[in-house]
């Protein structure tokens, strides 16, 4: 009985490593000053324990055409980390304007807090989500 | 026996289920999805190129004006040996930068003889009303155009590959002959052989 609950713990495993979690979200409305609110969704607790969001900055373009926003992640395990992120912006109507949704891959070493940009496609822009997630590219042996 | 039974079930499961994977499968992906299916340029790394790009164009003084300046992409050139379709990856950037709403795109490198042809035949071919058709002379004239390079490096050393690109794009004032922009993304993507197989 014991062999065969570490059998079927074992198969867990192995799925469970050929799943993907949801990202973790931190949602930022920004203000006439900059920022004005923001809000962490975590889905991945243990991407969590290793990559947290820090502080976020939003200074608008010449002009007030447009903002961008930079976001620190930080690296809070001694090891480097791989993980993907991308932005998505939002106008005030909450559609989704971004034209580029891509998962953009990151590397963190051991440790590292390191700044995030993104420019707002636009004037209408009025908050954003900042997404990060585990890297899980496709591979030569399948995703 | 007792032990090893339960062992034997698990394995036998895990067979069958493992099994299905046996079949070849086609299925749909999502275009946002990374890949590093293999060392050479691929969509992942198009999609960083047009990533950094764009952003950049975006923060620029140039395009935060409110008066949308006219621009064009002239050319990038591929120095590496690979075959990289780089209009896909100006396409990418034209289209981002098209929808944002903060500049305009003349079509006259592309299509600027078919837009001639159709307004001789417009003016000319007495089919067209002349109330609606488009004369010669009313082009806006671009003020700027991008044009660029992508180049690569690549190193191998028993069973590691190292490949490095780098994508440069410059943005040209057509009346100054300045470079008033410019730009670089760079990539490194590495492939280790396992010690057995592949």
């Amino acid at each position: 009985m014991k062999t065969f609950k570490i059998g079927i713990a074992v198969l867990a495993l192995f799925f469970a490593a050929c799943t993907t979690m949801a990202p973790n979200v931190l949602h930022v409305q920004a203000g006439p000053g900059g920022l004005s609110s923001k809000k962490v969704d975590i889905n991945d607790k243990s991407l969590a324990k290793k990559l947290t969001f820090g502080e976020v900055s939003i200074r608008p373009l010449e002009l007030g055409s447009s903002m961008e926003a930079q976001v620190i992640i930080q690296n809070n395990s001694r090891r480097d980390v791989s993980f993907e992120y991308r932005f998505i912006w939002y106008d005030s109507n909450g559609f989704e304007i971004s034209a580029m949704t891509s998962w953009i891959p990151g590397h963190l070493s051991g440790m590292e807090a390191r700044g995030y940009r993104s420019t707002a496609p636009g004037p209408n822009a009025v908050s954003f989500k900042c997404e990060i997630k585990k890297s899980h590219p496709i591979t030569e042996s399948g995703s | 026996m007792k032990r090893i039974m339960p062992l034997l079930l698990t394995g036998i499961l895990g067979i069958f289920i493992l099994g299905g994977c046996a079949t070849s499968t086609v299925s749909y992906g999502s275009p946002e999805q990374t890949e590093t299916v293999t060392e050479e340029f691929g969509s992942t790394d198009l999609q960083l190129i047009a990533e950094k790009m764009v952003n950049s164009l975006l923060s620029t003084p140039i395009l935060s004006t409110g008066q949308r300046p006219v621009m064009y992409v002239h050319r990038v050139k591929n120095k590496t040996d690979e075959h990289i379709d780089t209009k896909s990856v100006t396409d990418k950037i034209r289209v981002t930068l098209l929808k944002s709403g903060r500049v305009r795109f003349s079509a006259v490198n592309e299509v600027n003889d078919e837009m001639i042809k159709q307004m001789e035949y417009q003016t000319n071919s007495g089919v067209v009303d002349p109330a609606t058709a488009k004369s010669i002379g009313h082009q806006i004239g671009a003020d700027y155009f991008l044009f660029g390079e992508i180049t690569s490096i690549k190193k191998s050393a028993g069973r590691v590959k190292d490949v490095y690109f780098k994508f440069t794009l410059n943005l040209v004032n057509i009346q100054t002959g300045l470079i008033e922009w410019a730009d670089e993304k760079e990539i490194r993507k590495m492939k280790k052989k396992p010690l057995l197989g592949g």
